[in-house]
């Protein structure tokens, strides 16, 4: 390692030394990155701006070049990578599937999503549960993601990907917010989401129902996984949609209260929580105005737990234990201030 | 064969009183073959934070040495431990990274956050997190493990009938799971200690 080599002038470098030493780490059996150590030279040269130092550097990252130059045909990514997705053990995968070997469901929100507006802005609902395959694996998972202030999302598909893809666009809304100084517009998310969505050709299974309200006023959208967009007054989307649109489709009308709205909501949900297999557990609802929002989570519960026997299970007869490894944690030590303050 | 059943895997994290206490399986196969009895699936990041990963043994060794690089980088940078929290954020984001190539692995994180309140947490293969407040679990004997899980579940356990309660829903599952068993490993973790124990089970 050419960095190794270097002379050791000033105990700056030798710090940078140690710490670069401390990477080599044994599980990880390869050179170091150049782009790693220069995290390291850069972290030190920004807490120490001495002059000696910035001529050491210098030297170090000239014979670091070189050594790079060497190693790149055989070294691996190892440092954070840029962003977005990578690609790399898809030969493998395809590889492992030939061979009979088929890759495993992903967590889906079989879900029931709905979303209408009324006259003071928008109210969101969800149900809360998550499936994988014909398991429940989460009675109480929150569907309706948080984009802005004044705009939420509720999502239905791959669970990662409306996750993900609701986080992404949520982080790039606030940038925007602090380059223009303004609240943030529903039909800017509704773009990010779509351009992004469009962009994977539908394979970021994610299907959402946005909503908020901005200075235009309030807005309601869906997004389908493929890209495209509606802009409804009353929405819903997901494996319960059908049993949830029935309901709004009966009786939704323009103009409704809060209270009316909510009330709406929550039985188009509770109509795909006891119709729709997918959708189950209880109904979470989100109301925004011009004002500000409310988050109402699991605002009804229509499927408690009954069942439990109040004493639980005692075990008489305990578990055969092999072998016992007690590791004590360290503790924190309080350092007690004895004595007084100094006399004259 | 789906790949998650190519290895065999059980894991579960349960909630205490202020401690948790995370447990897995102790076999390795290949298909129907065992081929190791002492296969270590969880392991240490930090002090008070636990990760075990189910599926695809080899998947979980090179994610397991991934995580291992960048907490350590973490930990140069912020001089200190990473939380659970933003721990679980990490494997998430590194899983869901290969969202249309993924590591076959099912991670299941639990640790100790600020002020000693136990975190536990489950992923699929491609990252979307599963925060609960009293167990989680992952493996070829999850649909048995949930089921154990749910009926012996209480709140607000202390560490010795935690163990026995994790335990006892580890052994039961496994027992109706042909990819899973021949013993368990326990880790009970507390403010103070941390208590690794090996179970006796059916070694078939």
């Amino acid at each position: 390692m050419a960095v190794e080599q270097a002379n050791l002038c000033t105990p700056q470098d030798a710090a940078v030394v140690r710490t670069l030493r401390v990477f080599r780490d044994p599980h990880v059996d390869r050179e170091l990155e150049p782009a790693t150590v220069l995290i390291i030279i850069t972290k030190h040269v920004m807490s120490s701006p001495s002059l000696n130092f910035q001529t050491q550097i210098s030297g170090l990252i000239l014979s670091l070049s070189f050594s790079g130059q060497r190693n790149m045909s055989n070294s691996v990514i190892e440092v954070p990578p840029k962003g977005g997705f990578s690609f790399d053990l898809c030969k493998r995968n395809e590889m492992l599937a030939k061979k009979g070997v088929n890759p495993p469901s992903f967590r889906k929100t079989g879900t029931t999503i709905v979303g209408l507006v009324f006259q003071d802005g928008v109210i969101l609902g969800a149900d809360t549960r998550a499936t994988e395959g014909p398991i429940v694996c989460d009675k109480n998972c929150e569907k309706i993601h948080y984009m802005a202030p004044n705009i939420y999302c509720c999502g239905a598909g791959t669970a990662a990907d409306t996750e993900a893809v609701t986080d992404m666009v949520s982080s790039q809304l606030q940038l925007h917010r602090y380059h223009t100084g303004r609240e943030s517009r529903v039909v800017t998310a509704l773009t990010l989401l779509k351009r992004h969505l469009f962009n994977y050709q539908g394979h970021v299974s994610a299907a959402l129902v946005l909503g908020g309200v901005d200075v235009t006023g309030p807005h309601l959208h869906t997004i389908y996984p493929h890209g495209s967009t509606d802009t409804l007054p009353f929405a819903t989307m997901g494996s319960g949609s059908l049993a949830a649109m029935a309901v709004f489709e009966s009786k939704y009308k323009e103009g409704l209260t809060r209270n009316e709205g909510i009330e709406l909501v929550t039985e188009a949900i509770c109509s795909g929580i006891f119709n729709d297999l997918g959708s189950g557990s209880n109904v979470d609802v989100c109301v925004i105005t011009k004002g500000g929002k409310e988050y109402l989570r699991n605002h009804l519960q229509p499927n408690p737990r009954t069942y439990t026997n109040s004493k639980g299970y005692s075990f008489p007869k305990k578990t055969e234990v092999l072998l016992t490894k007690i590791i004590p944690l360290k503790e924190k030590v309080e350092i007690i201030e004895g004595g007084d303050a100094m006399e004259e | 064969m789906s790949i998650f059943e190519y290895n065999g895997s059980a894991l579960v994290a349960m909630v205490g009183k202020n401690c948790f206490a995370i447990a897995s399986d102790r076999r390795l196969g290949v298909q129907l073959q065992t081929i190791a009895t002492d296969f270590q699936r969880i392991s240490k990041i930090h002090d008070r934070l636990f990760l075990g990963l189910s599926g695809l043994a080899t998947d979980a060794q090179t994610l397991y040495q991934r995580l291992v690089f960048r907490h350590k980088l973490y930990q140069l940078r912020e001089e200190r431990d990473m939380k659970p929290e933003t721990f679980a954020n990490l494997v998430s984001a590194i899983l869901y990274e290969k969202r249309f190539g993924p590591y076959f692995c099912q991670p299941v994180i639990a640790g100790l956050g600020d002020e000693d309140k136990p975190f536990i947490c489950t992923m699929d293969s491609i990252g979307a997190k599963e925060l609960a407040k009293d167990f989680v679990v992952a493996g070829t004997a999850s649909e048995s493990l949930y089921g154990a899980c749910e009926s012996m579940f209480k709140d607000d356990m202390e560490p010795e009938e935690l163990f026995e309660t994790v335990s006892q829903a580890l052994l039961s599952s496994v027992d109706r799971d042909c990819l899973s068993g021949w013993g368990g490993h326990v880790y009970v973790v507390t403010p103070t200690e941390v208590k690794e124990r090996i179970l006796k089970g059916r070694m078939d």
